[in-house]
């Protein structure tokens, strides 16, 4: 249902030209679509230049697709344009709300699992993939809350928002580990409530530890629990495309492609293991989709 | 909808307002969103206006929480969220009179950065116009702006990036033109005559145009300043080009 692009990065203003002269050795980049929807000067350089080299995927932060204020018309039309620009093979953004009464909280606040919200976010995840003509993804949020209200867990609502939107589902591995641990959930519970075939794209991250909670701060390395539930992840769901995201506390690039050799090896010995199910590892030889996406703006990619 | 929608509003006015909330939260902290929507707030505006942080010191985090309160965030992007903080300062007696167009400089500087590519006009375009020169529109790329001052905060700025201490700045009416010379945000203090001129340039004023405006400023030496002018504006590439410059 999504493209396999294999092994990518968040692509952050430190790295820009670093990127561009030394090409380096990372199959697809993820660029956060605001900090590109701009007019022009040196983003717009830098994702002319990236996109002439490798697929370049959209990860919003902005569609607040949980509110009960209306989708911003402007935002979507802005994105739209973007996406016929960039011409990208996954377009994703938050299971959040972030506005209300036309007011940007900029954050990924959580919502009640109820039918009443599920109702609203299916809804307007219809009209957001009618709006760009194609399926979106939606990532699991890292929480600092539960609320009283709630009636589904938060994986089960997010399954049945992919299953009734037909929408995607963005696994962010790091953010079940931080909200798991915050809220007592169980990690592989989660995991196993989230049908494979929405899966189309999974984020690792740090995070970082506040004594009473975990804080989605990427601004550490993967930690060794991560890992983990990463390679159950890869198991389960095959050989989606992964990708790490760093966003504070900066290393060199090649730090990052230090630890994304590393997902690649986790992934590996994860879809090489025979399953707890009893299942054949057979998600992990699925087809890979990186020379189609590798071509030039205007040029072959689509789908 | 009504359900959702007052939880949302309970959420929202603790975490933007401190507002107290009833039954809303089974477990964690909401504390934790409020602290982080003003701290990224704080850290985008402050990121936005360096020199204004550094102008006015320890004032600036009162200025910062004020302008929220008065200009709550309401555009997508954090780029935007203190897009009024200039207006906000005209309107607010207990800061320095100043603080206003330090901030209108440093907006202008963040618009720019990102504002729409343009190619320049090139000297040897306009060269080989010969005798049409005087039709020439001359009209200032697209992303530049036009910050008009009565008070010396490009010099406070200069100082400021340069280490020098925050001294107020004097009153003087000067204008300042902001543009970005292919990837570099720049700005310069214009000579008085060219501050003149540089709201005519901002919709586009064919060379004669100019040439007659700096005639009722230089008189027979207007020629010579014009041509002086124009070579600046060429070499800073300051000048769009060629498509809406010439008629």
């Amino acid at each position: 249902m999504f493209p396999r692009l294999g092994f990518g990065l968040g692509l952050r203003p430190p790295h820009y030209q670093e990127v561009l002269d030394t090409a380096p050795r990372v199959d697809w980049w993820e660029v956060i679509s605001e900090n590109f929807l701009v007019a022009g000067g040196n983003p717009r350089r830098v994702l002319r230049g990236v996109r002439e080299r490798w697929p370049v995927v959209l990860h919003g932060v902005s569609l607040s697709i949980g509110s009960v204020d209306p989708v911003d018309d402007d935002y979507l039309a802005r994105l739209a344009a973007l996406v016929d620009e960039v011409d990208p093979p996954i377009v994703s953004d938050h299971l959040c709300w972030s506005a209300l009464g036309g007011h940007s909280g900029h954050d990924l606040w959580p919502l009640p699992y109820t039918e009443e919200a599920l109702d609203l976010v299916v809804d307007k995840v219809r009209r957001v993939q009618d709006r760009l003509g194609r399926r979106i993804l939606l990532e699991n949020p890292s929480s600092y809350v539960t609320f009283v209200a709630s009636q589904l867990s938060e994986a089960d609502f997010l399954a049945e928002v992919a299953r009734r939107a037909d929408c995607g589902i963005l696994l962010d591995v790091n953010n079940v580990y931080v909200s798991s641990t915050n809220h007592g959930w169980d990690a592989a519970a989660y995991l196993a409530a989230i049908p494979p075939e929405r899966v189309g794209q999974i984020h690792l991250a740090g995070h970082s530890d506040h004594g009473t909670h975990l804080l989605d701060t990427h601004d550490h390395p993967v930690c060794d629990a991560v890992w983990r539930l990463f390679g159950e992840a890869r198991a389960r769901f095959g050989a989606v495309s992964s990708m790490i995201e760093r966003d504070d506390d900066i290393p060199p690039l090649g730090d990052l492609i230090d630890e994304l050799d590393r997902a690649r090896g986790v992934a590996g010995e994860a879809e090489r293991a025979p399953r707890g199910d009893g299942a054949a590892p057979g998600l992990a030889a699925q087809h890979d989709d990186r020379a189609a996406w590798r071509a030039p703006l205007g040029g072959a990619a689509g789908g | 909808m009504a359900d959702l929608a007052a939880l949302q509003r309970q959420f929202f006015d603790r975490v933007t307002a401190g507002v107290a909330t009833d039954g809303l939260i089974a477990s964690g902290e909401l504390s934790i969103y409020a602290n982080m929507y003003a701290s990224r707030l704080y850290d985008a505006i402050a990121d936005d206006y360096p020199k204004l942080r550094a102008a006015l010191g320890d004032g600036f985090d009162a200025v910062v929480a004020g302008f929220l309160r008065a200009h709550p965030p309401s555009c997508f992007t954090l780029r935007d969220a203190g897009l009024a903080l200039p207006l906000y300062l005209r309107a607010r007696p207990q800061v320095p009179p100043w603080a206003a167009e330090l901030a209108a400089l440093e907006r202008a500087r963040v618009e720019v950065f990102d504002g729409p590519d343009a190619r320049p006009l090139a000297q040897d375009e306009v060269v080989a116009l010969d005798t049409e020169l005087p039709a020439l529109r001359l009209a200032w790329i697209p992303s530049s702006v036009i910050v008009p001052l009565t008070w010396a905060v490009d010099d406070l700025w200069s100082a400021l990036e340069d280490g020098q201490p925050a001294l107020p700045p004097a009153p003087a009416s000067r204008v300042v033109l902001v543009w970005r010379r292919e990837l570099e945000v720049v700005h310069r203090t214009l000579d008085p005559d060219e501050g003149q001129l540089a709201a005519s340039l901002v919709a586009g004023a064919p060379f004669a145009e100019v040439c007659e405006q700096l005639g009722e400023l230089h008189g027979d030496d207007a020629g010579a300043r014009a041509a002086e002018l124009l070579l600046r504006w060429l070499a800073a590439s300051a000048l769009v080009a060629p498509a809406a410059a010439i008629p």
